[in-house]
């Protein structure tokens, strides 16, 4: 809409405002009666969108009616705070946004505002990364599905919930598949809460990286390559990852074949939960079943590029896991057919533990300085004993009594008007 | 502006507050180029170009008095149109002049950019067609940036604070007739390369995009000196400046290939700026040979977000081997989730990728493995 000096539009907008309180709004998780500006499909659903959302005054929320919308060009959005963007039909099913013919910009939705929320609505197909929110503060990502028609395949977009450099972070009731690289994933970030998602059929269902500061609990992630990654990765402007809490999650049959590339590519397959690099994971009261591979594995950085081949000049990132504890978690059906790494030469596994320790302690560094190991019922456990284990077996260890330790609980993840359990 | 839309009476009052300020002479009427320039009130910008009281002649880009043409070192591809560039500070003030940093303009200023293909890329006599004319003011609080786009006249332009996508047709310099699509940038989308508001800001001018030769009227002169004799600049400027080298000219390649990489790449990956996570860092401080890290601008680095972005390739640049080289596919390519930049162009920009590959090609071979 032109910015006009008549008093028409303004009275148009709050006329459709007033109309607000249909009954096709799902009574859901937002507030289902604060629709500031409301509109619908037409000729050009981004043109729509975009004006409607230059309309808004900051706290405002734009509700989509039902209906598929398709893009052509990314939907790009910064700069105002608070704006919520609905979804208003009776589930999330009923409003579509539909990427699969974008023919510019590589992401479908891209934000760098403070307090954005997304929620209620689907995301179909897009190119590149789905919703990519940057460098802000408290965007949410709620009750939204994002999948690819095409199933899961490479040319697949990597990141469908996309959250990076931000802080008070929030992902809740979402269910996202197919993604070439993490389906969900939070990164670089300080801050953030991801619960009750479903993440399937992806190369990693959930993903935190080179953040501080996280809860990851209540997801269920399954037929990924690998069910729920925790990792420092070098040459970021982030160094270190640390206090991450991953709990009451079930991560299950996670056996796909990685259909990703770069460093989600070498990923090995049949793994549940990878811990690589990061400090002070707690990983608890998980249900981990039915992997090929280990259901959970803690590893460092020198291990994963002398195996997986992908080195790094980076020497200022933080390489080495420290203060892992996993505990109370219950194991099934895992190890009993490894794959990719896990199986290839140089390691030659034929089975494999539920949990796999790659045995990597920076000098000075204790067994128990770096994992805890408690209650996991009858669990079984492998530490590889470093690089040298890897040629000689006789360096590796079963005894996962030398972890026979506790971690002191983290401090809860303080985001304004969330509230959580505790540890 | 986007964010700060009035009430319709408050906007109301505020133009009719606008116009009854310009003066009652009956020869200022809005429009009349006669009258000096005419700025909008803060986050309520004209509707159309005219308004502004920019050009004396929009469709000739003839600029009104006191708005000052300018040009650049290194230019940010745009699809292969062409751009003409200009400048206007209210009266009796000044820029703050600054050696490498941004320089800072006051409060006031108005950047001018406008857009457009020639017909017939090989025969200027052919003429042109405007697409859009993009302003950067500088408002008590932020820059805001509001766009125009021109009319099938081309005597005037609307606001599109959306950003169409136009349908054009043009004879590039090879001499083929071209159909393609244009992306006039939304005003959201500005905030992609200019910062995120409140913390918008002007990327070309800038002592090393600056400091070069133009002419005025009275012969060859260098802009910046033009811009001191004009009493413009709060300090008289040094005569040791920064610099950009023509990225196509003679200069040497790692020179040419930095100009290319601040000018097209550094206004998102540099720290601080949108693409900061990635780590890869080619603002022109960032490349420098001696203070900076060769990791940042790529050597040996795997990208982590880049996905299937990367093709087959592993890493951003394998000295000595541009097809193994990320960067070199990801600017070659035209497939959205693949090019960079991202947005808004739609092409690749077939001279720069040259200057890339020329740069890694230059570079002492090593492999990253």
């Amino acid at each position: 809409m032109k910015h006009t000096h008549s008093l028409m539009p303004a009275l148009v907008l709050g006329l459709a405002a007033v109309g607000c309180g249909s009954d096709d709004d799902d009574g859901g998780k937002g507030k289902p009666d604060a629709c500031d500006v409301r509109v619908a499909t037409s000729d050009d659903d981004r043109t729509t969108i975009v004006e409607a959302l230059g309309d808004l005054e900051p706290g405002q929320t734009l509700c989509l009616e039902r209906g598929t919308y398709t893009f052509d060009r990314v939907l790009t959005f910064g700069g105002k705070s608070d704006i919520t963007i609905r979804g208003a039909g009776k589930s999330r099913d009923d409003v579509v946004l539909d990427f699969a013919e974008q023919t510019s910009g590589d992401n479908g939705v891209e934000v760098e505002a403070d307090g954005f929320t997304i929620e209620n609505l689907t995301v179909k197909d897009p190119r590149g990364d789905g919703i990519k929110v940057t460098r802000s503060d408290r965007p949410t990502f709620r009750n939204v599905r994002a999948f690819y028609s095409t199933g899961s395949v490479a040319s697949n977009g990597a990141y469908a919930l996309y959250p990076v450099e931000s802080t008070n972070v929030l992902i809740e009731d979402c269910d996202v598949s197919g993604s070439s690289d993490a389906a969900i994933y939070l990164g670089q970030s300080k801050g953030g809460i991801v619960r009750r998602n479903k993440a399937h059929a992806a190369v990693i269902g959930i993903e935190i990286e080179n953040s501080d500061d996280i809860e990851v609990y209540e997801n269920e992630a399954w037929d990924n390559t690998n069910g729920f990654l925790i990792v420092n990765l070098p040459a970021l402007r982030y160094k270190s990852t640390n206090r991450i809490k991953v709990y009451d999650n079930i991560a299950r049959d996670n056996n796909r074949e990685n259909f990703g590339a770069l460093f989600a590519g070498e990923i090995p397959r049949g793994t549940g939960i990878i811990v690589m690099g990061a400090n002070e994971t707690h990983v608890y009261d998980n249900e981990i079943t039915g992997h090929g591979g280990p259901g959970l594995l803690f590893s460092s950085w020198p291990t994963f590029a002398a195996i997986g081949g992908l080195p790094t000049e980076d020497t200022e990132f933080d390489q080495y896991a420290t203060a892992a504890y996993a505990h109370g978690n219950t194991f099934s059906g895992n190890g009993q057919n490894p794959q990719d790494v896990w199986s290839e030469a140089p390691l030659n596994f034929q089975t494999i533990e539920d949990i796999f320790w790659d045995g990597m302690m920076e000098t000075g560094a204790t067994a128990q300085d770096v994992l805890c190991v408690k209650d996991n019922g009858s669990a079984t456990f492998r530490s590889l004993g470093g690089l040298a284990g890897v040629a000689n077996r006789d360096l590796q260890s079963t005894n996962v009594a030398a972890h026979d330790c506790t971690q002191p609980a983290l401090p809860p993840v303080n985001i304004p008007g969330v509230d959580i359990p505790s540890e | 502006m986007m964010w700060n839309k009035r009430s319709g009476l408050l906007a109301a009052t505020l133009a009719l507050t606008a116009l009854t300020a310009c003066g009652s002479d009956s020869d200022k009427k809005p429009g009349d180029p006669r009258a000096g320039v005419n700025p909008a009130p803060p986050g309520a910008p004209w509707e159309t170009l005219s308004e502004w009281r920019l050009f004396d002649d929009i469709e000739q880009q003839k600029p009104a008095k006191g708005v000052i043409h300018f040009e650049v070192n290194s230019v940010l591809f745009a699809d292969e149109a062409d751009k003409i560039r200009f400048l206007w500070l209210p009266e009796n003030q000044k820029i703050a002049y600054k050696d490498v940093d941004r320089w800072d303009f006051p409060v006031g200023s108005i950047l001018v950019k406008t857009f457009m293909y020639p017909h017939d890329a090989r025969d200027p006599a052919m003429g042109r067609r405007l697409l859009e004319t993009r302003l950067l003011v500088r408002e008590p609080d932020v820059w805001a940036a509001y766009i125009y786009v021109y009319t099938d006249s081309q005597a005037n332009a609307e606001e599109r604070s959306a950003g169409p996508t136009l349908p054009v047709t043009r004879i590039d310099q090879t001499g083929a007739t071209r159909e393609d699509r244009y992306n006039v940038p939304s005003e959201f989308e500005c905030q992609s390369c200019h910062g995120t508001l409140p913390e918008m800001y002007p990327l070309g001018p800038r002592t090393r995009q600056l400091d070069r030769v133009n002419d005025y009227g009275d012969g060859p002169e260098n802009q910046i000196d033009y811009l001191a004799k004009l009493g413009l600049l709060d300090v008289s400027p040094p005569a040791e400046r920064q610099r950009l080298t023509d990225p196509y000219g003679d200069g040497p390649i790692a020179e040419r290939a930095r100009s290319y990489l601040d000018a097209n790449c550094g206004h998102c990956h540099s720290p601080e700026r949108k693409a900061d996570s990635t780590g890869f860092y080619v603002d022109y401080d960032s490349t420098d040979p001696v203070r900076g890290n060769r990791l940042h601008w790529g050597e040996c680095k795997f990208p982590t977000s880049a996905g299937h972005a990367g093709g087959d390739l592993k890493y951003d640049i394998v000295p000595g081997n541009p097809e193994q080289s990320i960067l070199v596919h990801r600017v070659a390519s035209i497939e959205p989730d693949v090019k960079m930049p991202p947005l808004p162009t739609r092409l690749a920009d077939a001279q720069g990728v040259q200057v890339m590959r020329d740069w890694i090609a230059s570079m002492t071979p090593r492999s990253c493995d």
